[in-house]
């Protein structure tokens, strides 16, 4: 087997696990499919390491992760100014009281996740989050990683976090329970 | 429902979406993109041989040069400072009171000992960590060209 079929092997691999990682944190499929290539192009400069390293799927988790995160404070310019505008408009930044979040939690109905369309449609939800909700909405459920090092990482403070994430996830709930009632009501 | 109910139900959903395929696009990509890179962007071992080969040669000689420089730098370090600090003390004791002058003869004892006995021994420890290091680095690489070569056969 010469380099180049080895390498090509490693992307076939790994292509599924760097794509699903990319997509699902940028929520956009050509953005993902960029930044797919650019890790394994990172890849490719180290394969002479990579290769017979047994950490090799974490590695390749974190430039996917760093590269999105990258990707998404370069390119779009949008993850802190969005979100900082975002927040002057709707006074998102401002720490919900105790009693927001109640009243916001109740008034969301319950959802079924096992039928058979929701999982497309919570998918499609979670593309259409705001960056500051998907992000980190993502790295804490998806890619294990705590509160902390998701501030850390998106330089943000700790309350900012957990307030897009709860915010992120009622907007989740919401999106489901209001289309499983719209085809409720059709049926 | 209170928050941590509704964390922990959007949690289990987003854990059972399925799993995301890349495009077929994306490999051909990635090998189009590989392909275009010049060869000093790739791995060391990917190189021309020629390269590699002029590359191991240069190494060697900036190890040989820079392995020429330590023992007159070690010897610049341990001589250089002490005439500086045997300058100045000698100036500084004649104005200390005659107690002081015991810490000072300690402080030249300890000046003897350092370049008699310690300087060489680091100077020996120095170039026998860098020997040492360098034999221990060519071992890895060959050992990870040995296991990649098992990995592919």
């Amino acid at each position: 087997m010469t380099d180049a079929d080895e390498f090509e092997a490693f992307v076939l691999r790994y292509a599924d696990m760097v794509y699903a990682t990319a997509v699902r944190l940028l929520g956009n499929e050509a953005e993902a499919e960029d930044v797919a290539q650019t890790v394994f192009l990172k890849a490719f400069e180290r394969f002479g390491q990579l290769a017979a390293s047994p950490a090799v799927g974490g590695w390749l988790k974190t430039v996917t992760t760093n590269a999105c995160l990258n990707h998404l404070a370069r390119h779009r310019r949008r993850f802190s100014l969005f979100s900082e505008l975002a927040s002057d408009v709707a006074g998102d930044d401002a720490p919900m009281s105790e009693n927001d979040v109640l009243d916001s939690v109740a008034s969301v109905s319950p959802f079924d996740v096992e039928r058979a369309d929701a999982l497309e449609r919570l998918e499609r939800a979670l593309a259409s989050l705001p960056a500051h909700q998907r992000v980190p909405l993502v790295l804490f459920h998806l890619e294990g990683q705590s509160y902390q090092e998701i501030a850390s990482a998106l330089g943000v403070s700790l309350a900012k976090v957990k307030t897009d994430m709860h915010r992120g996830r009622l907007a989740l709930r919401r999106q489901l329970t209001t289309a499983m009632e719209g085809n409720d009501g059709s049926r | 429902m209170d928050p941590g109910e509704l964390e922990r139900q959007i949690g289990e959903a987003l854990r059972k979406l399925p799993p995301r395929s890349a495009p077929p696009t994306l490999l051909p990509r990635v090998l189009t993109a590989v392909g275009a890179l010049p060869w000093y962007q790739r791995s060391w071992f990917a190189w021309p041989r020629s390269a590699r080969l002029l590359s191991a040669a240069a190494a060697v000689v900036v190890a040989v040069v820079g392995a020429s420089f330590v023992p007159a730098g070690v010897e610049w370090a341990s001589t250089a400072p002490s005439v500086a600090v045997l300058a100045t003390a000698d100036r500084v004791a004649v104005a200390l009171p005659s107690g002081v002058h015991r810490w000072i003869e300690v402080g030249y004892g300890a000046q003897v000992v350092w370049r008699t006995v310690l300087a060489p021994f680091v100077l020996h420890a120095a170039v026998l960590a860098v020997a040492v290091g360098g034999v221990v680095a060519l071992g890895a690489a060959a050992l990870s060209q040995l296991a990649r070569g098992r990995a592919s056969a």
